[in-house]
C-alpha cells in the first residue's frame, strides 16, 4: 500500500464491501461470501483494481488477531479448562487423521512421501475466520457445535507451532527437536509474562488510562494491547492469533472486559472484512479457468476427505444429523494457513512452483465454496424440517440482572442480588469505585451504560432486568432512553433524584422508579412517629399511607408536566389535599377509643 | 413456678382500653414474658427464630387478641404460619411444644347473646376459636379453657378492672399449675 494509492484503495475496498455485503446478506448467503465475491471482482484476476494482494492479506491478518482476542475475552481460563478434553480429543484426531488421509491421497497420486505429508498438514487445517465468523453471525458460538468447532480450531492454531518448526527442516537431515524445544521455551516465557503482567501491570494501567476519561486513548490502548501481545508471540515463533487469544483469555476476568470488547469490535469487523476481501482477491481465476474440472474435483476430494473424518467425530460427539453436516462443512475447507505453508514450501523449493500454485487455487476455492455449501445445507435442513420444529439451537445466556452504577445506592441492590446468587453484571464508570470494590471482592466492569454498545456487551438482549443506580440523574435518564430504544422489552428499574426525574423516567418506559432519598427519609419519619407515641404498627401503616398519597400526587402532577403554572398550582392544592387525607385517617384510626 | 409466654396481638392497641388494661395487669404477674407482636413486627415480618426460642423457654402460652371478622388479626395467623414449622411444632422431630398449655384470651365487639345460632354472629364463640384449638392440639399442646370477654368495647372502667383481675388470676393459675 503506497501512500498516494492508500485512499484510492481504501475507497475501493469500502465501496466493494458496501455494495456486495448487504446484497449477499439479503440473498441469505451470509456476509462472508459477499466479501469474498467483492474481493474477486476488484482483485488482480477480476477488474484488477488492486494488485498488491499479499501485503493486504498480511495486514488484514490483524483482523484475525482481533477476532481471537475477542473470543478469548469471552472465555475465562476456567471455561477454557473445561474445554480441554474436546480440545485435545477432537483436535488431535481431526488434525492427525485428516493430515494422514490427505497425505495418503496425495502420495497415491505419485508425490514423494515427505512432500505428501507437508501438503496433508497444509490442507488439514481450516479457516478459523470463516468458521468463527459464520458461527458468530448465526449466534451459535455457545452451542455444542460452536464449542466443538472452536476447540478444533484452537487446537489447529496450537499445532501450527510444531508444523512450522518441522516443515523447513524437511529438506535437511538435521533433527528438529532442538528448535521446537527452543520455540516452546520462548512461548512459555511469553505466556508467563502475559499472566504476570495481566495481574500486576495491566490493572493499574487501565485505571490510569480510564481516569483520563478520554475514550480515544482507551481505544488506542486497547488496540496497542492486542497488537503488542500479537507481536510478542510472533517474536516467540507462534502465530499472532494464538497470542492475542491468550491475552484475551487472561483479560476475561478483568473489569475492563466490556469496554475492551466495545473498542475492538468495530476494528475487528472492518479488518475481518478486509481479510475476506483479500482471500477473494487471491483466488487465481486464470489458473482455475485453465482446468476448472480438475480444480473442482480436487476441492471435492478435499471436502470429502476432511468431511468424512469430521462426520465420524461429530457422530461420536453426539450431534444431530443436521449438526453433524454443519460441523463438517464448517471445518472442512482449507484455511489461510495453507497459503502460508505452501508459500514456505515453494520458497524453499521443496515444492514445484506449478503444484504450489494449483494447491493455492484449491485452498482458496474451498474457502470460497464453504459459505455456499453451508447455505445449501441450511436450505436442505429447512426443507426437511419444514416448520415441524422451530430452530432451537440459539442458546441465550441465562437471564441475568444488569446493575449500572455501583455506588452507595447500587451496592445495596447488588448485594441483595448477589446474596441470592442471582447472576448479575455490574457496570460502573468510576475507576476509583471499581478499585475499592475489588478489594471487597466484587466483580465490577468499567463502562458507560448510556452507550448502546455497552448495553449490548453487558448482554442486554438476554438480561432479565436493568437496574439504573448511577449518581447522575441525567445519565440515568439517558441510559433509560437508550435502553428503551434498543431493548424495548427489557424491564428497567431506576433511581430518581427529584419528583421531576420520576416523571421523566416513567415516560422513558422505566417500570419501577424510586426516589433515592424518599424511602430512608420516610423511615426516619416513621421512627419519629414511634417516638411521639404512635404504636409501631400504626406508625408503619401511616408512613405507608403517606407514601401512597405522595406517589399518587406525582402521577397526578405528571399530567401537568408541560405547564409550569399548573404544576405549581397543583403542588399547592395537593399539599392541602394530603393534609386533609392524613388528617381524616388520623381521626378515624388513631384518635378513636372505641375498639375492643 | 412455670414460665408463661404471653403473645399480645393487637393492631390498634390505642383503640382498646380493655386490652391495654389487661396488658398493664399482666406485666405485674411474675414469670410472664410478654411479646407484643405488632410492636415487634410493624411490617409483619415475623422473626421465626426469636419466636421459636421464646416458645421453647415457656411452659404455658397465652394468646391475647381481639376477634376481628370471626378470627384473629392478620399478624396472629402470620405468626402461626411462620413460627409453627415442620420439624419444630409438628412432623419429624417437631416436638418443641408437646405437653405445653395454651390459653386463648380474646375479646369481642359483639355481646354474648349475638354468638348463638340464628343470631348476628351465627354460632357459639367456640366455633370461631376451633382453628386455634386444633392448631394447639395438632402440635401436641394442651388447650386450657379460653378467657373470653364479650362486648369489650362497651365495658365501663370498673368492669374492665374486674376483667383484668380475673385475667391475672388465670395467669397465676397457669404459673402455679
Amino acid at each position: 500500500m503506497e501512500d498516494p494509492d492508500f485512499l484510492d484503495s481504501a475507497f475501493i475496498y469500502l465501496l466493494a464491501a458496501v455494495v456486495a455485503v448487504p446484497l449477499f446478506k439479503r440473498l441469505g448467503l451470509g456476509s462472508i461470501l459477499g466479501y469474498l465475491m467483492a474481493g474477486m471482482v476488484i482483485g488482480p484476476w477480476g477488474a484488477g483494481l488492486i494488485r498488491d494482494v499479499d501485503s493486504i492479506l498480511k495486514f488484514s491478518e490483524l483482523g484475525i488477531a482481533l477476532l481471537m482476542f475477542l473470543i478469548g475475552l469471552e472465555l475465562k481460563p476456567s471455561t477454557l479448562w473445561k474445554l480441554r478434553r474436546q480440545l485435545l480429543g477432537l483436535g488431535t484426531i481431526q488434525v492427525g487423521v485428516s493430515t494422514l488421509v490427505i497425505a495418503g491421497l496425495v502420495y497415491w497420486s505419485g508425490v514423494p512421501p515427505l512432500l505428501s505429508l507437508a501438503v496433508g498438514m497444509a490442507l488439514a487445517l481450516s479457516s478459523t475466520p470463516i468458521a468463527l465468523q459464520t458461527l458468530e453471525e448465526r449466534g451459535q458460538m455457545k452451542t455444542d457445535v460452536g464449542e466443538a468447532s472452536f476447540s478444533v480450531l484452537l487446537f489447529q492454531d496450537l499445532s501450527i507451532i510444531p508444523i512450522l518448526a518441522i516443515v523447513p527442516l524437511m529438506g535437511q537431515e538435521s533433527s528438529a527437536t532442538g528448535s521446537i524445544l527452543l520455540t516452546e521455551l520462548k512461548v512459555v516465557g511469553v505466556f508467563v509474562f502475559f499472566i504476570v503482567s495481566s495481574r500486576f501491570l495491566l490493572r493499574p494501567l487501565f485505571r490510569y488510562i480510564a481516569m483520563t476519561g478520554l475514550r480515544e486513548v482507551f481505544t488506542s490502548f486497547s488496540l496497542f494491547l492486542v497488537v503488542g501481545s500479537g507481536l510478542l508471540t510472533e517474536l516467540a515463533g507462534v502465530s499472532m492469533a494464538l497470542g492475542t487469544f491468550m491475552a484475551g483469555v487472561l483479560l476475561a476476568d478483568s473489569e475492563y472486559r466490556h469496554e475492551l470488547e466495545l473498542n475492538i469490535e468495530p476494528f475487528k469487523g472492518l479488518l475481518m472484512g478486509l481479510f475476506f476481501i483479500a482471500v477473494g482477491m487471491s483466488v487465481n481465476i486464470g489458473l482455475f479457468l485453465a482446468g476448472p474440472i480438475e480444480i473442482l474435483l480436487l476441492v471435492l476430494a478435499l471436502f470429502v476427505a476432511k468431511g468424512a473424518v469430521l462426520l465420524v467425530l461429530a457422530r461420536f460427539a453426539g450431534f444431530t444429523r443436521a449438526d453433524q453436516v454443519f460441523f463438517a462443512l464448517l471445518i472442512a475447507p482449507a484455511g489461510e494457513f495453507a497459503f502460508v505453508l505452501i508459500s514456505i514450501l515453494t520458497a524453499a523449493s521443496l515444492m514445484p512452483e506449478p503444484v504450489g500454485a494449483k494447491l493455492l487455487v484449491v485452498a482458496s476455492m474451498s474457502m470460497l465454496l464453504a459459505p455456499l455449501t453451508i447455505s445449501a445445507r441450511d436450505l436442505i435442513v429447512r426443507r426437511m424440517m419444514d416448520g415441524e420444529t422451530r430452530e432451537t439451537d440459539v442458546q441465550s445466556d441465562q437471564g441475568h440482572v444488569i446493575i449500572a452504577g455501583f455506588g452507595r445506592f447500587g451496592q445495596i441492590v447488588g448485594r441483595l442480588m448477589l446474596s441470592l446468587k442471582i447472576p448479575a453484571i455490574i457496570v460502573d464508570n468510576n475507576p476509583n469505585h471499581i478499585d475499592t470494590l475489588h478489594k471487597f471482592g466484587f466483580k465490577v466492569f468499567y463502562g458507560d451504560i448510556t452507550r448502546p454498545d455497552l448495553l449490548q456487551a453487558a448482554g442486554a438482549k438476554d438480561a432479565r432486568l436493568l437496574v439504573l443506580a448511577m449518581d447522575d440523574p441525567a445519565a440515568v435518564l439517558a441510559a433509560a432512553e437508550t435502553a428503551s430504544k434498543y431493548y424495548p422489552k427489557l424491564t428497567k428499574l431506576a433511581r430518581a433524584s427529584t419528583r421531576v426525574d420520576v416523571m421523566n423516567l416513567k415516560s422513558a418506559g422505566v417500570a419501577h422508579v424510586r426516589r433515592e432519598t424518599f424511602g430512608s427519609a420516610l423511615e426516619i419519619g416513621e421512627a419519629a412517629l414511634r417516638e411521639l407515641g404512635f404504636p409501631a404498627h400504626v406508625a408503619h401503616r401511616t408512613a405507608g399511607r403517606f407514601r401512597r398519597y405522595d406517589e399518587m400526587a406525582i402521577e397526578e402532577a405528571y399530567k401537568f408536566r408541560d405547564d409550569e403554572a399548573a404544576v405549581i398550582d397543583f403542588a399547592k392544592r395537593s399539599r392541602k389535599e394530603l393534609e386533609n387525607l392524613m388528617g381524616h385517617d388520623v381521626a378515624t384510626t388513631i384518635n378513636q377509643d372505641k375498639g375492643w | 413456678m412455670k414460665n408463661i409466654l404471653l403473645l399480645y396481638c393487637h393492631p390498634f392497641p390505642h383503640k382498646s382500653r380493655y386490652n391495654r388494661r389487661l396488658q398493664e395487669v399482666a406485666r405485674k404477674v411474675p414469670n410472664v414474658e410478654i411479646r407484643d407482636l405488632y410492636e415487634l413486627y410493624p411490617s409483619m415480618h415475623v422473626n421465626e427464630r426469636d419466636e421459636q426460642q421464646a416458645l421453647r423457654r415457656a411452659d404455658a402460652i397465652v394468646l391475647q387478641f381481639p376477634i376481628y371478622w370471626f378470627s384473629a388479626p392478620a399478624l396472629m395467623k402470620e405468626w402461626m404460619d411462620v413460627v409453627l414449622q415442620d420439624g419444630f411444632a409438628y412432623g419429624k422431630g417437631g416436638n418443641a411444644l408437646v405437653g405445653k398449655k395454651v390459653m386463648l384470651a380474646v375479646s369481642t365487639g359483639g355481646d354474648e347473646a349475638s354468638y348463638r345460632a340464628g343470631e348476628k354472629h351465627g354460632a357459639d364463640i367456640a366455633a370461631f376459636l376451633l382453628p386455634f384449638r386444633m392448631t394447639a392440639e395438632f402440635c401436641g399442646m394442651v388447650a386450657a379453657e379460653p378467657f373470653i370477654t364479650f362486648n369489650a368495647r362497651n365495658l365501663d372502667y370498673e368492669q374492665i378492672n374486674e376483667c383484668a383481675g380475673t385475667f391475672a388470676e388465670h395467669l397465676m393459675q397457669l404459673a402455679n399449675g
